[in-house]
This record gives C-alpha cells, structure tokens and sequence, in this order.
C-alpha cells in the first residue's frame, strides 16, 4: 500500500520538476528575448501560476518522505512505544489540517470563479489551479492516512513481539 | 493578549509532540482567530492566505536559488574550493578547520542556503579533518558555522523571504551581506586561533604548501568566480531582476554540475524534485505563520510586545539588543524559517519607527537567526551533520560550535555598533 502511494507520489512530482524547469526557462528565454528587443509575452503570469504546480504538487512526496519542518525535542526523550504512539497522532492532526486546507482552497476557488478572476495579461481564469491546490491538499491528506496506516501496523507488530 | 498567551503556550504544546511547524502554526492560528473573532471569517482566513501567498510573484525567485544550490552542491566544485583554501591556509595550526570557513564563505557566493552549504562541507571538510587527526568538536564546529555563512553571504534564501516580507529591496540586501560576511569568516578564524591555543592536540598543522602548487589550485575554482560575477554582476549592472538571476545562475549550476560533476539525467530529475520539496516545505511553514501572524495581531499581541518594548525606554540601541536578545532565545527553540516568519512581522515594525534602516535590521535579524542554527538544542545545521556523519556524538557537536556562537555575537554586537558595516555598500548603489 505504502509503495503505491510513494509512487503516485512521485509521478505528482514529476509535475513540479516540470513546473521548476519551466520557471528557468521561461526567465532565462525572456532575459535573451529583452536583450534582442522581443521580450517573452506574459512571462511574470506563467511564473505565477507555475509556482502553484511547484509548491502543490510536491505536497504529497514531502509528507511521505516525512519532511515537513517538525521539533523532535521532547520526542526523542519518551520511550518507543510513546514515539509510535505520538507519530499516529501527529499523523492524524496532519491529515485534519490538509483536509481543512482542501476544504478552505476549493472554497476560494469556487470564489474565483463566481467572480471572474483572470490573470492581467494573458486573461486567464484562475480558478482551476486553486482547484489543483485544493486537489493536492486532498492528496496529501490520503499520504498522511497511508501513513498512519503503516504506523498502526507498526504498533500492533511490536505488541505481538512483546 | 490574554488568548494569546494561552495560544502560543497550545503551539509550544503542539510543536514538542512533534506535529510540523507550519501544521502547528495553522492550528493555532485558526483556533486563535476563531476565539477573538469568529470561526467563519478564520476558516476563510486560510484560503485567502495559501492563495495570496502562492501567487505572489517575488516568491517565485526562491526554487530558483534552492536549485542551483542544490546544483552546486552536487559539481564537486566544493571540492576545489576547499583544496584552494587548503593550499593556502593548511600550514597554519587548524589550518583545514580555516579552509572549511574559507571554502564555505565562497561556496555560500553560489549558494543560498545554510543547508545545502552545511552538507556539501561536511563531506568535503570533515573527512579532511578527520583523517588528519583533528578533533571531532573542532571539525565539526567548524563545518556547522561555515554553513550558517550559507544565508549571510549574498545570494541567500532569507534574505529572499525578509525582502519580500518587508517589501525591502533584495538587490540592497544582497550588497549589505558582503561586509558582515567577511568580517563573520574573520570572528570565526579568531574562534579557531583561541580553540587551536586552548587545545593543541584537536587543531594540527599541515605541511607548507609552496607557492607553485599553490596558484593552480587557486585557479582551478575559476568556474565558481565565473557564476557569481555573472550571475551577481547582471543582477547589479540591471540586466537582469534576483528572479532572473537565479534561473541563470541555476543554468550555469546546471552545466557545472553536468560537466565537472558528470551529472546524469535522472539523477538531475531526483535534483529538482529534491528542490520542489524544499520549496514546498518552506511554504508550508509560510502559510502557517502568516496565519499564526494575522491570530497574533487580532489579539493584541503584536501591539502590547511593540510597546512593552519601546516602554522599557532603552534608547535605540539597548531597544535593539533586547530584540536580539529575544531572538537568541527563540533561535534555541524555533525553527529559523519559522523564526523569520514569526517575529520579522513584530519586530520590523519597532524597528523602523526607532529610525532603523531596513536594510540593516534585515541582515541582523539572519545574523541572529545564523546562531539559531547552531545552538543547542535544535540548531538545524548540527542536525544536518548529524545524519551525514551519525558516528560523531550530538554533545560533541555542540561542544564544537560552542565557541562559534560567541564569534557570531562578537558579529552581532560589531555590526549593532557599527552599522555602516552594513549600509556601506548598498549605499554605493
């Protein structure tokens, strides 16, 4: 199960590689276009919205690679079978507040879209990548619920060992 | 003020059963929001700022310059910068524990980041070291503060996020580093000099290298020079904007990387994933602070600490000192991205109505949040060591960087008292 949402995972940032590359590119062909006088047409918007595929799309394999930012001062002083115990519930607080995120950003997003938000230059509606965002908070929530799966297996291994 | 209080100790709660920090950030700040406000316009709160601050385009110059730091790290550049260093300093007693300094101030020229530039030193410093018979405290000190020089010499991740917070000129940022980065890699070497006295058997001396050996070591880390006079130079003649800057110093990291580092195709893909990762992180712990940042407002908090400090009638400078005071405490505790996220907003403002340039306080505040990665107990860059070279002892570490910490208040006292060390430079633009 974990090896299949490290996949998904994983081909979710591909999109982000995909989204980094195309900043530099989309920089680097508008800096020698200004020098020669044609300028790339709405660059800054297309940086925009890629930063939206960057950031969201990597969500997934940062929390299952177990990334995210997190003090493990106190954690390290409580025996292991507190640490699982501990971890489940971080777990399942992480998977509240991706939920909550998801929840809030399809919100926004239907927001946008009532009101007809577009980008300046190129008129582009908006409200589809916050409904990407949206997605991707989903589906971080599904990673954090894969791995408090793993962390209740573990749990119940190390009682049957003891 | 009082909902406040009671929050911040519910996040320190939050933070020390080990849930994320930008996770713990957002927690409290919705609930916070809710209780001053109500919970419709706090649950609304959270799409406008993942929103807002997502599309906000200065942002967008931060995977550049994480990328070409991670592309940097992997072109083996590192190495001849420290064997240069190596070449010209070695002879002295802790002569490779100066080089490690000295390498990682040059790598921090094409790197933005603390992280990246702390793991690329520990595994070129640190094996030097330790095959000549220096001691773990000092080896690993001296990799762990040559990181923090990572965000202080220009370009740098934080200056980055302190510029876009305050709405403060990157480019003026960047000029002001140079000074107080090479005065740190001076108060550094002076921490070396009194370590190599105290302890004679944990800092050696090499063999002299002579002069003709020398200069081609010194020219071999020609490419690094080529990258930041480029990359720095088009960004200073306005050629080009920071943003620009980074894809092409992230293009020059590239054929680096692809030709003195042998680089392979998916081995590049993992790169850039590893970079989208780090960005991802970062925002995260973004959106959770501004969230945290908006509850703090609302109640209070942030208006009663501006003027508690200003009532302690400290003058200017002593007003200052307390709020590196208070950041040298919360560095033992916070995260340094949260720290900036945290208190820049609080602070800053106290800063300018005493009549402080921005510019200086910005560089101060990374000058302080430089110790947050060193001291104990969660300085980030001794972790980061940590699980490169796990058979060093934690407490070993940490007795290393000890002396490395008073350097870096040395440099933070210098630079309180002497501001123009600062200012001077972007001044000339």
């Amino acid at each position: 199960m974990k090896t299949w949402s490290i996949n998904a995972a994983q081909i979710l940032s591909l999109i982000s590689v995909a989204a980094i590359l195309f900043i530099a590119i989309a920089t680097l062909t508008d800096v020698i276009g200004r020098l020669i006088g044609v300028p790339l047409k709405g660059a800054f918007e297309m940086v925009q919205i890629s930063m939206i595929f960057v950031i969201f799309a990597a969500l997934p394999s940062l929390t299952l690679a177990r990334e995210h930012v997190s003090v493990d001062l106190l954690t390290s002083f409580v025996p292991a079978s507190v640490q699982r115990i501990l971890l489940t519930l971080v777990d399942l607080i992480g998977t509240g507040v991706c939920i909550f995120y998801a929840v809030r950003l399809w919100a926004r997003g239907n927001y946008l879209e009532r009101i007809g938000e577009v980008t300046s230059n190129l008129q582009v509606p908006l409200f589809p990548f916050v409904f990407f965002m949206s997605v991707m908070w989903a589906a971080t929530a599904v990673a954090f619920v894969m791995m408090i799966i793993d962390d209740l297996r573990g749990l119940s291994t190390q009682e049957e060992t003891n | 003020m009082e909902i406040a209080l009671w929050g911040i100790l519910a996040l320190f709660v939050l933070l020390a059963i080990g849930v994320p920090v930008g996770f713990s950030m957002a927690i409290i700040g919705f609930f916070g929001f809710a209780a001053v406000v109500d919970f419709g316009p706090a649950a609304a709160l959270a799409g406008q700022i993942v929103y807002d601050n997502t599309t906000n385009f200065s942002f967008s110059v931060l995977p550049l310059f994480i990328l070409m730091g991670t592309l940097i790290a992997r072109s083996r550049l590192s190495t001849d910068l420290f064997n240069a260093a190596a070449a010209f300093l070695g002879h002295y007693r802790g002569g490779l524990a100066y080089a490690t300094v000295m390498a990682a101030g040059a790598f921090s020229a094409v790197c933005g980041s603390s992280a990246a530039t702390t793991a690329t030193m520990v595994r070129v410093g640190y094996p030097a070291m330790r095959e000549r018979g220096y001691g773990d405290e000092v080896a690993t000190g001296a990799v762990a503060v040559g990181g923090t020089l990572g965000i202080l010499i220009p370009p740098s991740t934080v200056m980055i996020l302190y510029g876009v917070l305050t709405e403060t000129s990157i480019i003026d940022l960047f000029a002001a580093g140079f000074i107080p980065g090479a005065i740190a890699i001076l108060c550094h070497f002076a921490a070396i000099w009194v370590m190599g006295r105290l302890f004679p058997g944990a800092a050696i001396s090499g063999d002299y290298i002579p002069w003709r050996e020398r200069l081609p070591a010194l020219i071999n880390v020609w490419g690094i020079v080529v990258l930041f006079v480029v990359m720095m130079g088009g960004i200073y003649l306005g050629i080009f904007t920071p943003t620009e800057g980074g894809a092409v110093g992230a293009a020059g990291a590239l054929i680096f990387a692809v030709f003195k580092g042998g680089l392979k195709f998916r081995e590049f893909i993992g790169i850039v994933q590893e970079a989208a990762r780090t960005t991802a992180m970062m925002f995260v712990i973004l959106f959770g602070a501004v969230y945290l940042g908006t509850f703090l407002e609302v109640s209070g908090f942030t208006s009663t600490l501006g003027s508690f400090v200003v009532d302690l009638n400290l003058g200017p400078t002593g007003t200052m000192l307390v709020v590196f005071a208070i950041y040298l405490v919360l560095g033992c505790f916070i995260e340094s991205f949260s720290m900036m996220f945290l208190t820049v907003p609080l602070f800053f403002p106290i800063a300018l109505s005493m009549g402080f340039d921005p510019v200086w306080f910005g560089i101060l505040v990374i000058v302080a949040i430089e110790i947050s990665l060193i001291t104990p107990p969660i300085g980030l860059n001794v972790f980061i060591m940590r699980g490169l070279i796990p058979e060093v002892p934690l407490k070993k570490m940490f007795i290393g960087v000890s002396p490395f910490v008073i350097s870096s208040v040395v440099l933070l006292l210098l630079l309180t008292f002497f501001p123009v060390l600062v200012t001077y430079l972007p001044s000339l633009l």
